[in-house]
């Protein structure tokens, strides 16, 4: 055989030897360097195959998962550039996880990786997105916010944008009438016409917590305007809204809330979104109320995924929309997936969970003096995120998005 | 023979095959390193070894390398039957990685060949049934293409590039991102 001989291989060992391939951006390119290959990755057998791979554990592995965060330190012409200005950034950067290191048990220590801009992902974006922060993101879309300095005390608009990185798409989305919203979230919906064409549409919505009520308003993108700005019904007396905690998905948005009696969390606060949103409640379970401080994300189908850590041993609990009650999916301990001298210097007492992407089960940690690290629920590995530049301070705003969705499957002849 | 020493100490463990190649040259191997491949395995059990066992659609240079890995990968077999399954426990913990790290770089090592040989392994992984050898080399050929451009994939596999301007520019367009 000569040195070309992967294409004589049997169809068989192909497609193991594409199985081993996790990272979309290996396969997008390996896809554009023949008719053969192109056919098959781009096959329908062989997108749905990626599709399927670890659903068996609940998770979709989203296949481009990474984070954008906002990158001030930029090459050194660039800061010199902008050294008056120390404010000053640029647009946000990504930074993709599938090019981590394979797991830090294997082989300790994280691979060099460069993080993408984000004109790589929008062809011809120039300077538009500069000095923007990812905001959040959802199903693809990334909301981006400028706060402008305002001169004097007066507060101004946010500006805001929202853009798809993987379709180019970008949405300048006008100021909101009512200004400085606590958080914004994005809600995306798939639309389909009478010709079975599906069509997504996104709304970013802006919240404002006042007292035990939440004032919602939404920007459209099918009607380019703010459309409607409501108020909830009252949280039960003595609760409070934590408001990074809020997930958004099929129609309602979700709030961890605590008991301002004794500060602990004891509630999840579901708004209905719609002109006149409903709020309902969910107590939390038990183990939740003793935990310091839970993540709430969404699921794939749609119910809310609880994620607990008490030393180093991580809980997945799972509330089932249909029979109104929280379910221990999983429990996992972090011993054998951190290097054995995080364990022994008791690191236990220094880990806190950062962040819970609920589709793909990618769970942020923070260990102290170490850094920033990705656990996979699906594969249950461990991730050093290798960027100092990657954490809480720069904006840093998780991106799980099945790429799969942007490819065109190859039409049946 | 080859492995003449190791069969007297302990008759029971060293139940001898021998392997044939295609190019006809024997190969005397335990029956613990032969039975790493599940084709052989079933042989064994359904006891048509006698006389060696003939693997035509490998080569003597090739069968040796799959031998050298399957050794290896035996004792480290045996090893982990033997040693405590408790996680918890440091120590245990400790032999464990140690034995892990040492089996990597074995591995490491036994991948660094050529395309051809390396595409040879596959076939002879695949033929004998071998799971952890072909996971191995599929990875290795996997790994191959990380970060390349699609013009550093071409040049390394001699792939001509036969894509209509069309479809090129419909790939670029929808994974944009994927290159710089």
């Amino acid at each position: 055989m000569n040195d070309g001989g992967m294409l004589q291989l049997p169809v068989d060992m192909i497609d193991k030897i594409l199985s081993h391939m996790t990272d979309p951006t290996f396969l997008a390119r390996l896809a554009s360097t023949c008719k053969f290959w192109r056919n098959i990755i781009k096959s329908r057998t062989f997108l749905d195959c990626l599709r399927k791979r670890g659903h068996d554990n609940g998770f979709t592995p989203s296949l481009l998962l990474g984070f954008f965060y906002q990158d001030s330190a930029e090459s050194p012409a660039q800061l010199l550039q902008h050294h008056k200005s120390k404010r000053r950034r640029l647009a946000p950067s990504f930074m993709p996880i599938s090019e981590l290191s394979q797991s830090i048990v294997r082989k300790v220590g994280c691979n060099a990786f460069t993080p993408a801009k984000l004109c790589n992902f929008i062809w011809g974006l120039g300077a538009e997105l500069n000095f923007y922060e990812p905001i959040t993101s959802q199903d693809g879309y990334l909301a981006l916010c400028h706060h402008p300095k305002g001169t004097g005390d007066q507060a101004q608009s946010d500006e805001l944008c929202v853009c798809n990185p993987l379709t180019g798409e970008i949405f300048h989305i006008p100021p909101s009438p009512v200004a400085s919203p606590d958080m914004y979230t994005l809600h995306v919906t798939e639309d389909v016409n009478r010709c079975k064409l599906v069509s997504r549409s996104f709304q970013l919505l802006a919240i404002w917590i006042r007292q035990r009520k939440f004032m919602i308003g939404s920007y459209c993108s099918k009607a380019k305007r703010w459309i409607w700005f409501s108020e909830t019904s009252e949280l039960i007396p003595g609760l409070y809204a934590v408001p990074s905690s809020a997930a958004a998905s099929h129609g309602a948005i979700h709030f961890l809330c605590g008991n301002s009696s004794n500060w602990t969390l004891t509630h999840i606060a579901t708004v209905q979104l719609a002109k006149d949103p409903k709020l309902s409640h969910v107590e939390l379970p038990l183990d939740a109320k003793r935990s310091k401080a839970p993540l709430l994300a969404n699921s794939a189908d749609g119910s809310f995924l609880l994620l607990l850590l008490k030393g180093i041993q991580m809980s997945l609990w799972k509330h089932g929309s249909d029979t109104n009650s929280w379910v221990l999916s999983k429990i996992i301990n972090l011993a054998s997936s951190l290097p054995p001298r995080y364990v022994q210097m008791h690191a236990r007492e220094k880990i806190k969970l950062e962040m819970f992407l609920g589709k793909s089960g990618a769970v942020v940690l923070w260990v102290d003096g170490e850094g920033l690290f990705l656990f996979s629920l699906s594969d249950g590995l461990m991730r050093k995120i290798g960027d100092e530049r990657a954490t809480k301070k720069y904006s840093l705003c998780p991106y799980e998005i099945d790429w799969l969705s942007c490819v065109n499957h190859e039409p049946r002849c | 023979m080859a492995s003449a020493g190791s069969g007297d100490e302990k008759a029971a463990a060293a139940a001898m095959i021998t392997l044939i190649s295609s190019d006809n040259e024997k190969f005397e191997v335990t029956e613990a390193t032969a039975t790493l491949s599940q084709t052989i395995r079933h042989m064994i059990e359904d006891g048509c070894t006698d006389g060696g066992v003939p693997l035509p659609n490998v080569t003597s240079k090739i069968l040796a390398r799959v031998i050298e890995y399957c050794k290896k990968h035996a004792t480290a077999a045996a090893g982990e039957e033997g040693s405590s399954s408790s996680f918890s426990d440091a120590a245990f913990l400790e032999v464990d990685r140690a034995f892990l790290e040492e089996l990597e770089e074995f591995d490491d090592a036994f991948l660094e060949v050529d395309r051809a040989t390396l595409f040879d392994l596959i076939l002879a992984a695949n033929y004998l049934d071998i799971k952890g050898l072909l996971n191995l080399t599929c990875q290795k050929v996997a790994d191959s293409v990380k970060g390349k451009t699609p013009e550093q994939i071409r040049e390394m596999y001699n792939i001509v590039n036969d894509l209509t301007p069309e479809e090129e520019a419909e790939i670029r367009r929808e994974t944009q991102w994927a290159f710089e």
